[in-house]
C-alpha cells in the first residue's frame, strides 16, 4: 500500500520546468530517501506533495487525498514537515514552541499532554535550555527542537528536508535514531537529502532525482546491484553521468 | 481526524503573535513609547523655549516732545511682555546723533518715533507714524513686534478716547467713547447641524473631535508595521512554511495574525492619540470629550486598523520583502493620511460635489466623517458612515484571504 502516489507531476515556474513528469510511490511505513544534488527538485517535490505549491499536471494522492482538494486541510494534521531552511521564532523559548504547536495539532487536553511529552522526549534538551529563548541555541539544538514539533503528533507521513545537513555528529545521530524509532511505530518518512552516505544508512527505498525526474528507484541493495556500484554515490554518478 | 476548530486556531495564533510581537521591544518602543514621549515633549520643550527667547526692542525718539511719553510707552511694552511671560528688553534712545545701522544690530525690533509725532497725536485729526524695522527670519523679532503692536494699540485707544472726549466737549454732548469706537458688538453663540442651539462645551467637544479626526493620521502607521512583519517577517525569518502545513486554514491563520496586529495597533493608536491630545493641551488648547465622540472614535480606530491590516496583508502577499511591503502600504495609505490631515482644517462635508464624491469612494473618509457627525449631533449619519466603513473592511478582508496564498508566499510570485 502506498501512502504517496505521484505520476507524471509537472511543475513550471516562470517557464522553467522544475518537476518533469515526476513519478514516485512511497510504501506505507518505510523511509523513502529522495536523493539528489541541490536544485534537482527535491524541495519542490515535497512542497507539491504537501499542497503548498500547485502542480501544473499529473496525478497525486497523499494519504488517499489530492493535496489540492478541499478535504486536504483535514489531512494536514496527519502530516509532519520539516523544511530545509526552517527556523524557530527567535523571540520564543523552546518550550513555548512546543506549547504553540501542541495547541495547533491537539484535539483534546489528553492529545495536548501527549504531544508535549513526546516533543520533550524527541528534543532531548534540558529544561533550563527549553526555558531559554532560541537565540541562545546551537544549530543542532534548533534542528532537534524543530524535529520534535514536526513529529510530536505522531504523523502518519513525515517529510524531512535535509534533516541532518550541517549538524554535528551527536545531533545528526540522535535525529536518525528518532526517525528509525518512529518508522518502527508506523510513521512513513520521505527524507530529501543531497548526502548519499546518509541516505545509505537510513533508507528503506531510495529515489534518485535529477532535473525534476526520478531517474532510478529501489532499495539500497537493488540500486547498488543494478548499477554494479559500491556505494549510492558511485551509483548516482553512473546514472547521471557527467551531466552535473 | 477532525478539522481544527476555528476559534481555537485563531486564539492559538493570536497567543503566539502577541507573545512574539510583545518581545520585539525596539518596534514596540518605536510605535508606542516614542510618540507618547516625543509629542508632549515637543509641545512642552517648544513652549518653554518659546517664552525663554530673549527679544529686544529699541525705541529711537527723534521727536524730543515725546521723550517723556516714550518712557511710558516702554513701561507698557514691558508690562505686555510680562503678561505673556516673555524675556523682553526695551530700551529708549533719545540721543540726536544715533548710528542707525548700529541700532539695528542691537535690537530685534527698532521703532523710530519721528519728529512731529507728539504734535500729530495731540491734534484732533492728526495721523502719527511709527517707523518699525524687524529682524528678518527671527521668531524672537515676531515676539517683540507683537508686544510693540499691542502697546501701540493701547496708546491709540487712549488717543482716540481723548479725541472723542474733546469732540464731545466742543459739541457739548455726552458720548460714550467705547460705543463710538465700536458701534457693532458681536455676541457669538453656537448651533448644531440639527439647528438646536449648542453650548460652549459642545463647541469645545466639536473642536476636540476635529483633533481626534486628525489623530487617525497616526493610527495607520503601527498597523502597517505589525501586519507586514506578521506575514513577510515570518517568510524572511523562515518560520512560515511550518505554519502553512499545520492544520490551520489560511483564513484562520490570517485572522489570527490580523487580530494580533489589530490589538497592538490599537494600543499604539491609544498611545499616539493620547500623545497628540497632550500636545494640544500643552500648546494651550482647551479640549473636552463626550462619551459619544469617544465611542465613535474607538469604533473608527478599530475599523481603520482592520482596514489598514487588510490592505497591508494584500500588499504583503504580493511583495518580496517587508520593507517593500511597508513602502507600498504607506504609499497607498498616504491617501488616508491626506484626508485625516485635511480634516483638521477642512469641513469635509462642505467641499464641492466632485470632491465629495471622490472622498466618499475612499473608505478612510468615513472613519473621519463618523467622528465629525457624532460631534455635531448627527448620530444617524455617523452610523451610515460606519456601516460603509465596515462593509469595505469585509470586502478587503475577503480579498486578503484570497491573496494569502502559500505558493505566492513561498516562491514570491507577485
Amino acid at each position: 500500500m502506498y501512502i504517496v502516489e505521484a505520476e507524471n507531476i509537472v511543475k513550471k515556474l516562470k517557464d522553467k520546468v522544475i518537476l518533469n513528469n515526476l513519478t514516485l510511490r512511497v510504501p506505507k511505513g518505510s523511509i523513502y530517501v529522495l536523493a539528489g544534488p541541490n536544485g534537482s527538485g527535491k524541495t519542490t517535490s515535497m512542497r507539491v506533495i504537501l499542497g503548498l505549491i500547485k502542480r501544473d499536471s499529473g496525478y497525486l494522492r497523499v494519504l488517499g487525498l489530492d493535496p489540492e482538494s478541499r478535504e486536504w486541510n483535514i489531512a494536514k494534521s496527519r502530516i509532519g514537515y520539516l523544511p530545509e531552511d526552517a527556523q524557530p521564532y527567535e523571540r520564543l523559548t523552546g518550550l513555548e514552541h512546543i506549547v504553540f504547536y501542541a495547541r495547533l495539532y491537539s484535539q483534546s487536553i489528553e492529545d495536548y499532554s501527549g504531544m508535549v511529552e513526546k516533543a520533550l522526549k524527541i528534543a532531548g534538551l534540558p529544561y533550563q535550555i527549553l526555558n531559554s529563548k532560541v537565540t541562545t541555541y546551537s544549530r543542532g539544538m534548533k534542528r532537534r527542537l524543530l524535529l520534535s514539533i514536526t513529529l510530536m503528533h505522531n504523523p502518519e507521513l513525515a517529510l524531512l528536508d535535509e534533516p541532518t545537513s550541517g549538524l554535528d555528529v551527536v545531533s545528526s545521530y540522535r535525529i536518525k535514531e528518532v526517525i528509525r524509532e518512529m518508522r518502527g511505530n508506523g510513521t512513513t518518512f520521505i527524507i530529501a537529502t543531497h548526502d548519499l552516505k546518509e541516505a545509505e544508512k537510513i533508507a528503506d527505498r531510495v529515489g534518485f532525482i535529477a532535473k525534476g525526474s526520478i531517474i532510478a528507484e529501489g532499495t539500497v541493495r537493488e540500486i547498488l546491484e543494478t548499477f554494479n556500484a559500491e556505494s549510492l554515490e558511485e551509483a548516482y554518478v553512473k546514472v547521471v553521468g557527467d551531466e552535473f | 481526524m477532525l478539522e481544527m476548530n476555528s476559534s481555537k486556531a485563531i486564539k492559538t495564533i493570536l497567543w503566539k503573535e502577541i507573545l512574539d510581537l510583545s518581545r520585539d521591544y525596539k518596534t514596540l518602543a518605536a510605535v508606542i513609547i516614542l510618540p507618547l514621549i516625543s509629542l508632549p515633549s515637543l509641545a512642552l520643550i517648544t513652549s518653554v523655549l518659546y517664552v525663554s527667547q530673549r527679544s529686544s526692542i529699541l525705541i529711537i525718539v527723534e521727536d524730543q516732545d515725546f521723550a517723556i511719553d516714550a518712557i511710558t510707552l516702554k513701561d507698557i511694552i514691558v508690562e505686555k511682555g510680562r503678561a505673556l511671560k516673555l524675556e523682553l528688553t526695551v530700551n529708549v534712545n533719545t540721543n540726536k546723533t544715533i548710528d542707525y545701522k548700529y541700532s539695528l544690530v542691537q535690537a530685534d525690533v527698532v521703532a523710530i518715533i519721528p519728529r512731529g509725532f507728539k504734535h500729530n497725536i495731540t491734534m484732533l485729526d492728526g495721523q502719527a507714524i511709527v517707523k518699525v524695522s524687524r529682524l528678518v527670519g527671527s521668531p524672537a523679532s515676531d515676539i517683540a513686534y507683537n508686544a510693540l503692536q499691542w502697546a501701540l494699540y493701547d496708546l491709540s485707544v487712549s488717543i482716540v478716547n481723548e479725541r472723542i472726549r474733546r469732540l464731545a466737549e466742543y459739541a457739548n454732548i455726552s458720548i460714550k467713547p467705547e460705543a463710538l469706537r465700536n458701534p457693532i458688538l458681536i455676541e457669538t453663540g453656537y448651533h448644531l447641524a440639527s439647528g438646536v442651539q449648542a453650548r460652549v462645551e459642545e463647541a469645545t467637544v466639536a473642536f476636540t473631535a476635529r483633533i481626534l479626526q486628525f489623530s487617525l493620521f497616526f493610527v495607520v502607521y503601527p498597523a502597517v508595521v505589525f501586519m507586514s512583519d506578521a506575514i513577510l517577517g515570518e517568510r524572511e525569518r523562515r518560520t512560515i512554511e511550518k505554519l502553512l502545513v499545520s492544520p490551520l486554514s489560511r483564513r484562520d491563520l490570517l485572522a489570527g495574525k490580523m487580530l494580533a496586529s489589530m490589538i497592538l495597533g490599537i494600543i499604539a493608536a491609544l498611545a499616539d492619540s493620547l500623545a497628540l491630545l497632550l500636545f494640544f493641551i500643552l500648546a494651550g488648547e482647551i479640549l473636552m470629550l463626550s462619551v459619544h465622540v469617544l465611542i465613535a472614535w474607538i469604533i473608527s480606530v478599530i475599523a481603520l486598523i482592520a482596514l489598514t491590516s487588510a490592505i497591508t496583508s494584500i500588499v504583503s502577499s504580493r511583495s518580496e520583502t517587508t520593507r517593500s511591503a511597508q513602502i507600498l502600504s504607506f504609499a497607498i495609505l498616504s491617501i488616508a493620511m491626506i484626508i485625516y490631515f485635511a480634516s483638521l482644517l477642512v469641513d469635509l462635508t462642505k467641499v464641492p460635489a466632485w470632491a465629495s464624491t471622490i472622498l466618499q469612494l475612499i473608505p478612510f473618509t468615513h472613519a473621519s466623517l463618523a467622528i465629525y457627525r457624532v460631534s455635531t449631533g448627527d448620530i444617524l449619519l455617523a452610523v451610515i458612515h460606519l456601516l460603509i466603513l465596515y462593509s469595505s473592511i469585509i470586502l478587503l478582508v475577503l480579498l486578503a484571504v484570497r491573496e494569502f496564498n502559500s505558493e505566492r508566499l513561498l516562491l514570491f510570485r507577485g
